[in-house]
């Protein structure tokens, strides 16, 4: 048996891991779903991971060294991927963390309820700790992007460096009231005013208080540039209300709370001075990376759905309409034991609908961050009359699209959380830019649709949208029918960009298009030879990675003798671990004229209910 | 059915140019500036063709230009307090609309600023800013003066206290 330890949900650090009694990284509170709602508990103390029981008292006020409580039973309840107990399942947090986000929300209490359907709406990976925010916990995780593709789980490991931090108790830290109260840093000065006339500055046109908002947007380095360029930004040096700027939220040290605190303002400046990353101890350095990791979550909360908003007509759901859907990897959580986690891809909790108004005048387009990752939280339309209708979250960061009348539907870049981009396909013309962040994204352009768009419907979890569905007249014609038959090019999920029309795909001999087209199953490819063949002359190599199925296959090519930039097919870096893999090399003499004129590929099946997805469709064994 | 504007969405107000243009434009986009806003709702009077309100601090290129900026924002949802105040929100988040309607010569760019700073437009004060800040940032200072056609005329001696200050304080 080995000890029961899950992380806190806002650092990521374990709670229970100290021997120390009393020590505030065994101490935490509980969210968690009973009978009686939504509960945030007391105080607990977790410090016996072999037991594996999170007791806490219900009374949000009371604690666990409270005289008379002795940690009865029925105050347990389940966490992360426990089953509930006492019908109760939920989220742990340090207690110290819990009071830095309490920090962070100000004067406003927590939204529990809230914090508590977002959590239940993220990952819980099946090996780890953590809640899968999406986020490396502030570098406490080491994510090795290389190895996995943007849509398959990544590898992580905890950061060595980081974890010396993470022990230390981010709220109260001793080093903070020394800072605040040691004496003021005076910067070198040797004449007391500057000044002389410049020949020719537009900032000197501005106003000083306009100048110090310029600086207040740059990092502190570029606005000190600006010094050195324009007297108008002299006088950020000698400005409190610059300095000052830098503890404000986005200001880069707004995790510094206590300053804001006292009775007297302090010397801004000096405070700054003193809190240089280099001047940090590591309680200082794990309390900055906890507070920017509170800020991020106070977002998502802060998203808004929106009320008031209803539909321009109601969806017409009948068989005159063709329905295109796309979608992340939308998890089924398992119910069993009375507890709901999923280890990997989104839920959808909520779907709406709307029919598009005659006159579609704007999409609003709303956008958030959920950890690392952009997403689409809601659309916005709005008709010529000014009425709107909205699906899903409205989020401070948003873009407008006009020129709508040819509104014809979507391409999208989707990641298994949610939707990370748009494009609006516009009757004959190109589709508009990305809105969005599609770069990491796969692509489809399953929901451009043939003619004009009568409704949309979405899927949503707790921040953003996760499947997306245009509705349209079907097309007039018999051929025009045909055109939308499913195909791997016009329903796959492509990466990096969907393969132009002029590609052939040879479709009908790929074995798992079935596959592919049907939910969320991304496929890859790459152009080895280039799109005239013109790189075949220059191929030299052809090195395949083998752990089991083919995992990669890397293009060697070379010219003059000089090699050039090789392509990898395939992410998977097995040759980290040579014992867990072979490389097959081949060569072949591009230069020389020898050519790839015949593939043969075997795939292997399993349907053994504990072999990968993909191996049941047929994995790729060996070619030649 | 929500609605995006008010029951006055269709009143117009008329403005005059410091350069005596008179400009109709609807009520709800320029409510987008704070100061005309509140000049409206303290006056019974209304704002006509005859009687307009002036604007003496802004021509009329530049005056067109902001409504430009308020027209296309005019149904933007409110900010929240908190939105103001997201941590992740960089000077270069600004959106496309608005980096491409900010391509603007640099007379023009500092003369938005102005308008909007004077018309109390705080959101399109903040790209403005933020545009400038974008203009700046990464740069040299020698690229710096290039990019907003600047003459160095520090002395030796300004120039070496400048240095030693920023240096104290930069960020290491």
């Amino acid at each position: 048996m080995s000890p029961t330890l899950f992380s806190c949900a806002l650092c990521g650090w374990v709670i229970g891991d100290s021997n120390e009694p009393g020590s505030w990284a065994n101490q935490f509170r509980g969210i968690y779903s009973g009978l009686d709602g939504i509960v945030l508990t007391g105080f607990g103390n977790y410090d016996d991971p072999w037991g594996g029981t999170y007791i806490a008292p219900v009374d949000s006020a009371a604690r666990w060294d409270d005289a008379g409580y002795d940690s009865p039973s029925e105050d347990q309840f389940g966490v992360m991927r426990q089953p509930a107990f006492n019908n109760r399942h939920g989220f742990i947090f340090h207690d110290a963390c819990w009071s830095l986000l309490k920090r962070a929300y100000g004067s406003n209490p927590i939204p529990v309820e809230r914090l508590f359907h977002v959590c239940s709406s993220l990952p819980i990976p099946p090996e780890g700790t953590d809640l899968g925010w999406g986020h490396d916990y502030g570098g406490l995780l080491r994510v090795d992007d290389e190895a996995r593709f943007p849509w398959e789980s990544p590898v992580t490991d905890k950061s060595a460096d980081m974890a010396a931090f993470a022990t230390k108790n981010p709220y109260i830290v001793g080093d903070i009231q020394r800072l605040l109260l040691a004496e003021p840093q005076t910067p070198p000065r040797t004449t007391s005013l500057l000044s002389a006339t410049a020949t020719r500055d537009c900032f000197l046109c501005l106003p000083p208080e306009i100048c110090i908002a310029i600086a207040g947007e740059l990092p502190t380095i570029d606005a000190l540039n600006a010094r050195l360029v324009s007297r108008a930004f002299w006088l950020i040096f000698d400005s409190q209300y610059f300095w000052a700027s830098k503890f404000r939220d986005g200001g880069g040290r707004s995790w510094l709370f206590e300053a804001h605190d006292g009775q007297s303002l302090p010397d801004w400046r000096s405070l700054y001075y003193v809190t240089k990353p280099s001047r940090l101890g590591p309680a200082l350095r794990n309390r900055a990376r906890v507070w920017n990791l509170a800020m991020g979550i106070l977002r998502m909360l802060g998203l808004r759905r929106e009320t008031s908003s209803t539909v321009f007509a109601p969806m017409l759901k009948s068989e005159n309409f063709l329905s295109s859907n796309a979608a992340a990897a939308i998890a089924k959580p398992s119910r069993s034991l009375s507890s709901t986690w999923f280890g990997e891809g989104c839920l959808a909790l909520h779907k709406e609908d709307t029919g598009i108004p005659d006159r579609l005048f704007q999409l609003t387009v709303f956008l958030t961050y959920v950890g690392n990752v952009q997403y689409v939280s809601g659309l916005r339309l709005i008709a010529g009359s000014g009425k709107y209708a909205q699906l899903g979250y409205e989020s401070g960061t948003f873009e407008h699209i006009r020129a709508l009348p040819d509104f014809q539907g979507f391409n999208l870049a989707v990641g298994p959380r949610g939707l990370q981009a748009l494009q609006v396909c516009k009757g004959h013309e190109q589709p508009s830019r990305w809105y969005g962040t599609p770069d990491n994204g796969p692509k489809t352009i399953q929901l451009a649709a043939a003619g004009p768009v009568a409704g949309l419907e979405a899927a949503f979890d707790e921040c953003k949208l996760v499947s997306l569905a245009v509705l349209e007249q079907p097309p007039s014609s018999l051929a025009r029918l045909k055109e939308r038959q499913p195909s791997l090019r016009s329903s796959g999920y492509w990466f990096p960009d969907v393969p132009g029309p002029k590609l052939n795909l040879n479709e009908d001999s790929f074995p798992q298009k079935g596959f592919h087209t049907s939910g969320y199953h991304p496929l890859f490819w790459t152009l080895f030879g280039d799109a005239t063949g013109a790189r075949l002359r220059n191929l030299q190599t052809i090195s395949v990675t083998v752990a089991g199925y083919v995992q990669g296959i890397k293009f060697q090519y070379s010219q003059d003798g000089r090699p050039e930039q090789s392509r990898v097919f395939g992410r998977h870096t097995y040759d980290r671990t040579p014992e867990y893999s072979k490389v097959i090399v081949f060569s072949i003499d591009g230069p020389g004229g020898e050519v790839i004129d015949a593939l043969e590929v075997y795939l292997v099946y399993s349907d053994s209910s504990t072999a990968y997805e993909f191996v049941r469709h047929g994995a790729l064994y060996c070619f030649k | 059915m929500a609605d995006t504007a008010a029951a006055g969405q269709l009143e117009k107000v008329w403005l005059a140019s410091n350069d005596s243009a008179l400009i109709e434009v609807d009520r709800d986009v320029i409510e987008r500036s704070v100061l005309i806003k509140n000049l409206l709702g303290d006056t019974e009077a209304k704002s006509t063709k005859e009687t307009p309100i002036p604007i003496p601090n802004v021509n009329e290129a530049v005056l067109r230009k902001v409504l430009e900026w308020c027209e296309w924002h005019r149904n933007d949802p409110p900010q929240a307090q908190d939105e103001e105040s997201d941590a992740r929100k960089k000077s270069t988040d600004i959106d496309d609309w608005d980096q491409k309607f900010m391509q603007v010569d640099q007379e023009m760019l500092f003369e938005i600023i102005l308008a909007s700073n004077y018309l109390d437009i705080k959101p399109l004060l903040d790209v403005g800013c933020k545009t400038v800040a974008n203009m700046i940032k990464g740069k040299s200072p020698e690229e710096i003066r290039k990019t907003f056609n600047i003459t160095n005329d520090f002395t030796p001696e300004e120039e070496e206290q400048i240095r030693r200050e920023n240096e104290w304080a930069e960020d290491r």
